[in-house]
């Protein structure tokens, strides 16, 4: 069972990740406060939080059908 | 023949010179811009290539060890070439790196977001460490 707040820090990550450059800081800070969150609920640090979830990553983005790799990542954007 | 000082035009002043060095100045400067454009540039497209390989063989796919050895070499040098242009674009003026469309801290982001990536896959947790995680957060047996 996927807890709401991861859900929350992957949808940061995909924007971070394939969102479009010019807003990368702010959707670095959204990323940074949705970590941030997740560590405090399950008492631990943010780095033990990006590791158990990294591969669950990819299982949600399946799961959402989002696109695999989105245009932005093809354009020089 | 041998140029007499007498032989310059009596109108070049410091003043002339002044202007020349402005001038030579602000062409290079302008050659520092380009660099730093062109180099940005590259670097950004070698960062969407690595994602576009990096979605297809981590994230959609099922990474091997050789996928694992080239992830964190290929990271390892764009973070240390995104931390150098970072650092680079302190030399240039807020103005001057708007000609690019892009910010100092927009570079630092791009920058940790790629530090993110390698604390993910690269780190020292053990196997029952990362199990002991996954129980906590997803409650598996």
């Amino acid at each position: 069972m996927r807890p709401e707040i991861i859900v929350t820090l992957h949808e940061a990550k995909y924007d971070l990740r394939f969102g479009l450059g010019k807003d990368k800081d702010v959707l670095m800070k959204k990323y940074q406060d949705a970590l941030a969150a997740a560590a405090q609920k399950f008492g631990v640090m943010g780095p033990q939080i990006e590791v158990a979830v990294a591969q669950d990553f990819g299982l949600w983005v399946r799961q959402e059908r989002l696109p695999k790799i989105p245009p932005s990542v093809n354009s020089r954007d | 023949m041998v140029t007499q000082q007498t032989d310059f035009p009596n109108f070049i002043s410091p003043n002339d010179w002044q202007s020349v060095q402005d001038l030579i100045e602000e062409v290079q400067r302008e050659e520092q811009c380009a660099i730093f454009a062109k180099t940005l540039f590259q670097w950004d497209l070698a960062v969407k290539m690595f994602r576009k390989v990096e979605m297809k063989r981590f994230i959609i796919g099922t990474p091997n060890e050789l996928d694992f050895k080239f992830h964190a070499i290929c990271l390892g040098a764009l973070v240390s070439l995104g931390s150098a242009l970072s650092f680079s674009a302190r030399g240039f003026a807020v103005e001057e790196l708007q000609k690019f469309n892009v910010t100092r801290d927009q570079i630092e982001a791009y920058v940790e977001e790629l530090k993110q990536s390698f604390r993910e896959w690269h780190h020292g947790f053990t196997k029952p460490e990362i199990k002991s995680l996954k129980n906590l957060i997803f409650g598996e047996a």
